[in-house]
């Protein structure tokens, strides 16, 4: 191989390997903001309020039940928020330069199966256990919304990802075999 | 370990996902058809509105359903993906633009419902006539992993650019 072309492509993936570094410097400290925003949002809206609200109100009966679908509620954005925890952690090995490293993308495809789990959880699992709550038990509900959908759908594109950057790195751990066995 | 597993094993996933992404978007639409724009016809067929004040009508909870169509072309933009995954086609400049595309239109979405979509309604209905900012927890976190996704594509850019000169030298 040309020792120019060898250089090309040298340059062009330390370039890749830069820029995706350069980005994720720009995004982990965005994703800790959002992280700790959602975090708060989850703790205000779904726990501290209907908590509050449960003890400090008459009607017993009727603010325990509201108690228990807030913290049905609050399952999808847990697991979104463990999600974001992930891809902190990911964006962070970005930036140390991994970007085909194999525990970035494990990494990779847990961010993708949180987001799956996370719009499962919103579109099936918690409009069922809801109606378990209230008291109703006939049949199975859902909730399609387009966020759940697109959310769904950017964790599959992100599982399929994983695969592609696992193949990428084993492929290249291959490769890396076979020329140290040559040397 | 086979170091193709992984790729067939992605091959097989995408392998008819493309259909359903087909339904979700079907789905997204009708049910904004059916949420935004189906009450106020079914009142002017029945003569309970007039035709102009349908169209002002339409036009409002246009601005509201927009979100929606922006999230179905997000979502649109996976079957491009999906269907160069099931061929195989794992590196090309279409599924990694796909991929970023994909980011950028849901990022769109949740920052046109954010910021735009009840402002821009209150300004057309003249309810309101300042800024209104609309958010959940849910859409704090498509925002960051829709920017993620973003990400993900370029660096997937990056390795089919480097694949294509590879690809040209052998």
């Amino acid at each position: 191989m040309a020792p120019e072309t060898e250089q090309t492509r040298e340059t062009i993936w330390r370039d890749s390997v830069i820029r995706a570094a350069a980005e994720a410097s720009r995004l982990q400290p965005l994703a800790t903001i959002f992280l700790v925003a959602a975090l708060l949002l989850i703790l205000g809206r779904y726990i501290i309020s209907p908590v509050a609200d449960a003890f400090f109100s008459e009607d017993n009966d009727r603010d325990f039940q509201d108690l228990a679908r807030n913290f049905i509620d609050a399952g999808p954005p847990l697991i979104l928020a463990w999600g974001l925890w992930e891809t902190r952690n990911y964006l962070g090995r970005l930036t140390k330069g991994e970007v085909w490293g194999p525990a970035t993308a494990q990494l990779l495809g847990r961010v993708g199966d949180s987001l799956l789990w996370a719009a499962a959880m919103a579109m099936l699992v918690a409009p069922n256990l809801r109606n378990w709550i209230e008291g109703s038990f006939g049949g199975l509900d859902w909730q399609f919304e387009a966020e759940y959908l697109v959310l769904a759908g950017l964790g599959l594109l992100l599982s399929l990802i994983a695969r592609v950057v696992r193949n990428v790195v084993e492929v290249a751990a291959a490769l890396k075999a076979d020329s140290d066995q040559i040397v | 370990m086979n170091p193709e597993a992984p790729l067939s094993r992605a091959q097989k996933l995408a392998s008819g996902t493309g259909a359903w992404v087909v339904v979700g978007v079907t789905i997204i639409l009708a049910s904004t058809a059916l949420e935004f724009f189906a009450p106020p016809l079914r009142q002017a067929f029945a003569g309970d509105i007039t035709w102009r004040s349908l169209i002002r009508t339409m036009g409002a909870q246009a601005v509201l359903a927009m979100p929606n169509v922006l999230l179905a072309i997000a979502l649109w933009q996976l079957k491009t993906v999906l269907d160069e995954y099931e061929r195989a086609n794992f590196f090309t400049n279409r599924a990694s633009h796909a991929v970023r595309r994909a980011g950028e239109w849901a990022l769109w979405a949740i920052g046109y419902k954010i910021i735009a979509a009840q402002t821009l309604h209150g300004w057309i209905t003249q309810t309101s006539r300042s800024f209104v900012i609309n958010y959940e927890s849910f859409d704090l976190g498509l925002i960051a992993f829709a920017g993620f996704v973003m990400l993900a594509g370029r660096v997937l850019e990056a390795a089919t650019a480097i694949k294509q000169e590879n690809d040209q030298i052998v």
